[in-house]
């Protein structure tokens, strides 16, 4: 009998405790019966915070209440996932492997809508002495010589992510091979991780100046300086992608992504010229120019 | 990170509660099942499931991945980046483990009781129920087992729930989001809330259970 009972308890139990979770779950989504877009993000710009303004801000604005479902990976798997259709709007940064998406068919270009750019970040020693190179190249060919000597270390990304592929182009214009070396640590990590990384060990690595000055203003970093800017081989620029696979080919989200286009193109240029100033760059003015130099960048192998 | 801890750990609970209720259901029934058959059978089974305790989390929740992505066989079901994809890859996840538990106690103990009840002259069905009552405990700590291996698992959480603000954010992808963002602190802070969490839960259900248990003799 008290065997029946208990079990009528843990039944009882279990039923309020569904029930609770399944309308916490619904509270908390009630967007569910709202359309809701995927968004997959380089981390860069998901740490910045830049597109919880944007998107809230788009909102305000149109007047239309869009839910974004943020997805913060890689570049790569950002593009991935746009290219399977898992999501539909990408922000990513790795213009080379746009390209190949692109020619592939399965995603779009709608708009380049930020840069900044990528800095060459090493010990405050200096023992490359990358800071008096005459560009990014010749401060990666520092860089091997010190790490062949054993007196510096390179720590890469090594997931195909926007940065980690541009590192990869420095390294092929350079004419060198840095696989296997061992003073080459390839991580697998996110960009900041790679930065503390860097920053326990005294190594040189490549990040963009977002995450950099971000960490640095949160007093994170102790001995990372920046040694080497480049405005030719260094830009970074981030666009806005739309996949063309079937599970996007709907009206309500092709509305949603080329509102967000136009949005991102006037409106949003400002609130990033504002907000994010020294961070990112709108590129309103310029877009010739940086134009230019995704094209530049999608040539490099 | 705008949405509150306090969220975030209930959706943690939620959802691998549930998917290790599953799991454990379902062990319990294969178990069941495999006990009428041979024991050369189902040691061979059980083999099996004991490799597969190890398999990355990763791995599975890239299976699921392509379960469930668009382009993939249950891809119209629309369940990627939602709680409930998360579920059926925790509860892949705890399976194995929850069911090499139950399945190592349950024969240890069946033989050693069925002996001794019967050798004081019992009649079969009744060692069956001591069997059970002697199980009881077992069964819920093997209920535990798997919710403690679901609600720390990453690798799927990460992949199919995709860690969104507000809808599948759960305490492992949060902490695996605040540590590729740098915010070391943070992800700590979540840490401890993990780890007391499945601590005090199961502690307290444990002494509850026990206390339960006792009252029966």
């Amino acid at each position: 009998m008290r065997i029946v009972i208990i079990s009528l308890v843990v039944v009882l139990a279990w039923i309020t405790g569904f029930i609770i979770g399944v309308y916490h779950v619904e509270l908390s989504h009630s967007s569910l019966t709202q359309y809701s877009v995927k968004v997959s993000t380089t981390t860069s710009l998901y740490q910045l915070g830049v597109l919880d303004d944007l998107f809230s801000d788009f909102n305000n604005v149109t007047g239309l209440n869009a839910k974004f479902d943020v997805l913060a990976k890689g570049s790569g798997e950002a593009l991935r996932l746009l290219a399977d259709g898992s999501t539909c709007i990408g922000f990513v940064h790795a213009p080379a492997l746009e390209q190949e998406f692109i020619t592939q068919g399965k995603i779009e270009r709608l708009a380049l809508f930020a840069y900044n750019e990528f800095i060459i970040v090493g010990p405050r020693s200096d023992p490359a002495n990358v800071s008096s190179a005459v560009n990014a190249v010749e401060a990666f060919k520092r860089i091997y010589m010190a790490g062949e000597l054993g007196l510096a270390r390179f720590i890469s990304r090594g997931d195909m992510s926007g940065t980690n592929i541009r590192e990869i182009q420095l390294w092929n214009l350079a004419g060198l091979n840095p696989e296997g070396k061992s003073w080459y640590l390839k991580t697998g990590q996110g960009m900041s991780q790679v930065l503390i990384i860097a920053d326990n060990l005294d190594a040189y690595t490549l990040t963009d100046i977002g995450t950099y000055m971000k960490l640095e203003n949160q007093g994170k970093l102790r001995n990372l300086v920046t040694l080497k800017s480049d405005p030719t081989y260094l830009i970074n620029v981030y666009s806005m992608y739309l996949s063309k696979t079937t599970p996007c080919d709907d009206p309500y989200t092709w509305y949603i992504a080329f509102k967000l286009r136009d949005y991102l193109l006037s409106r949003g240029q400002d609130l990033i010229s504002i907000k994010y100033m020294g961070l990112l760059n709108p590129v309103k003015g310029r877009e010739d120019m940086v134009l230019q130099a995704w094209l530049a960048l999608t040539k490099l192998s | 990170m705008t949405e509150s801890i306090l969220t975030v750990t209930i959706r943690s609970i939620y959802v691998s509660s549930i998917a290790a209720l599953i799991a454990f259901l379902s062990s319990l029934a294969l178990n069941a099942a495999f006990s009428r058959m041979s024991r050369k059978y189902v040691e061979v089974i059980s083999g099996v499931f004991e490799a597969l305790v190890g398999v990355p989390t990763t791995v599975i929740g890239l299976l699921v991945y392509m379960l469930f992505f668009p382009g993939g066989p249950l891809g119209t079901l629309k369940l990627l980046y939602t709680p409930h994809a998360i579920i059926i890859g925790e509860f892949l996840v705890a399976l194995p483990m929850v069911y090499t538990y139950m399945f190592r106690h349950y024969y240890a103990m069946r033989d050693t009781i069925r002996e001794l009840v019967l050798s004081l002259g019992c009649p079969e069905k009744k060692a069956f129920k001591l069997l059970l009552r002697e199980l009881t405990p077992i069964l819920l700590s093997a209920y535990f087992v798997s919710f403690s291996r679901a609600m720390g698992e990453l690798g799927v959480a990460l992949i199919v729930g995709g860690g969104i603000e507000g809808y599948t954010n759960v305490l492992t992808t949060a902490i695996a989001l605040q540590t590729s963002i740098g915010n070391y602190e943070y992800a700590i802070q979540l840490g401890a809330i993990l780890v007391s969490i499945t601590i005090m839960l199961i502690v307290t259900m444990k002494i509850l259970g026990e206390r339960v248990l006792w009252r029966l003799d």
